[in-house]
């Protein structure tokens, strides 16, 4: 039973961890957000 | 003996590493294969005929007649929302067949407005994918349903004994339950994204729907990292006891006591649990590679993304048959089973009937096992 609330206990930390290292490097597709200002649409 | 597993366990990190290389070989040798079958299923530019339009089937005020008339070079209405603009049906061809363009975003691929490739993924996705899934998992709930008729619960041969023997420590139960709890939430949430339109929908509504996919989204690409942790721990804990041994053909001639009376010798884990280790480790390796390059959509172009999330799909389905077999037999299949990841501790008679080579290993006395052993 311990093994196994480890487990999951884990696995939300792996989690969290994982989205806050992806949000922190803003892996988004969305690169219109990068654009230099000088360039015009 | 500490140093010899110290050793064991660097040179399972090595071979995790050399897994990985191989598996992402794989993973791009099918997507390779793949990406062929998507160019030539049928070599038009057009959409197949069976495709959906998302434009709607009155085309508004604009006239189809006379020199205004809008072809855009295929097939579907022009939208309501499109204004009057010159006939281009060569730009439009050309765009068809895969002419890139120029953007100032730093995303050079927004370049391609239509990649036609995408019709005959969308059309293989939800068609032969979905109805494959459907029958495989379908089947084998219903294979595991009529074994269960004609075999009933497995018991222990002789009863318990009251005396019990540990099968898993506590890091080796951690790995199991952190890969396994990903996985289920992982299978879950796959499931909504192929099935959902079809399944929650009805149930939920829309806006339910729209809620529990985004959540399961999210939860689908995080929880992804757990679960590749988790492979690598079970890699590192067991690589070396699901190594073929000599056990192995014997107890799958027999069918590892499933079907037939008596029960073939194993070690610590038999063909049948060697099976599922490969599955997780092979398979699930390359649905994690499949499933991390899709959360990187700069990484690659639009058709390796395609390849990508088909063989990510197909393997995940069979990944789940696998697994749904797996949790049956070690739980409801089978009497004692799901004490070895429960507490971490089996009855003596049951792991001298599954796993005899095992125990007298462990125990050091050569007692021969009441019957024999079946897969959990």
């Amino acid at each position: 039973m311990k093994a196994f609330l480890a487990g999951c206990v884990a696995a939300v930390v792996i989690a969290v961890v994982a989205a806050l290292v992806l949000g922190g490097l803003d892996m988004s597709s969305a690169d219109v957000f990068k654009m230099a200002q000088s360039v015009r649409l | 003996m500490r140093l010899t597993g110290l050793c064991a366990r660097f040179l399972g990190l090595g071979v995790v590493g050399l897994a990985f290389l191989l598996i992402g070989g794989i993973a791009d040798l099918g997507q390779s294969w793949t990406n062929q079958a998507l160019a030539q299923s049928g070599g038009s530019v057009r959409p197949p005929a069976s495709a959906k339009k998302w434009a709607p089937t009155q085309p508004g005020k604009i006239s189809p007649k006379g020199e205004d008339a809008q072809t855009f070079g295929g097939a579907g209405d022009v939208p309501k929302t499109v204004g009057r603009q010159p006939s281009q049906p060569r730009m439009w061809r050309d765009i068809r067949r895969g002419v890139q363009g120029r953007v100032s975003i730093p995303n050079q691929r927004a370049g391609y407005l239509i990649q036609s490739q995408g019709y005959a993924w969308q059309q293989l996705r939800n068609t032969k994918v979905f109805k494959f899934g459907a029958w495989l998992l379908a089947g084998t709930v219903a294979v595991l349903f009529l074994f269960f008729v004609y075999r009933r619960r497995i018991p222990i041969d002789g009863g318990e004994s009251g005396r019990t023997i540990e099968r898993f420590d506590n890091l080796e139960r951690f790995a199991h339950w952190l890969t396994a709890v990903s996985f289920v939430i992982l299978g879950l949430t796959g499931l909504a994204m192929l099935y959902g339109r079809a399944v929650l929908i009805p149930i939920l509504g829309k806006a339910g729907f729209a809620w529990l996919l985004m959540m399961g989204k999210y939860a689908h690409n995080y929880l992804g990292f757990a679960f590749i942790v988790g492979i690598v721990l079970m890699v590192v804990i067991w690589l070396r006891q699901n190594l073929p041994d000599k056990y192995d053909i014997p107890w799958l001639l027999k069918g590892g006591g499933l079907i037939t009376k008596g029960h073939p010798a194993a070690r610590k884990f038999n063909a049948g649990q060697k099976m599922i280790f490969w599955s997780v480790v092979v398979i699930g390796g390359i649905i994690a590679y499949t499933g991390v390059m899709l959360m990187f959509p700069e990484t690659e172009t639009l058709a390796d993304k395609q390849g990508h999330q088909y063989w990510h799909a197909v393997l995940a389905l069979i990944m789940i048959a696998v697994i749904i077999a797996h949790i049956y037999i070690g739980s409801l299949g089978m009497k004692g089973a799901f004490q070895a990841m429960g507490t971490g501790h089996v009855d003596e008679n049951w792991a001298k009937q599954h796993h005899s080579v095992w125990v007298a290993e462990v125990t050091g006395k050569d007692d021969k096992a009441p019957a024999g052993g079946a897969a959990e």
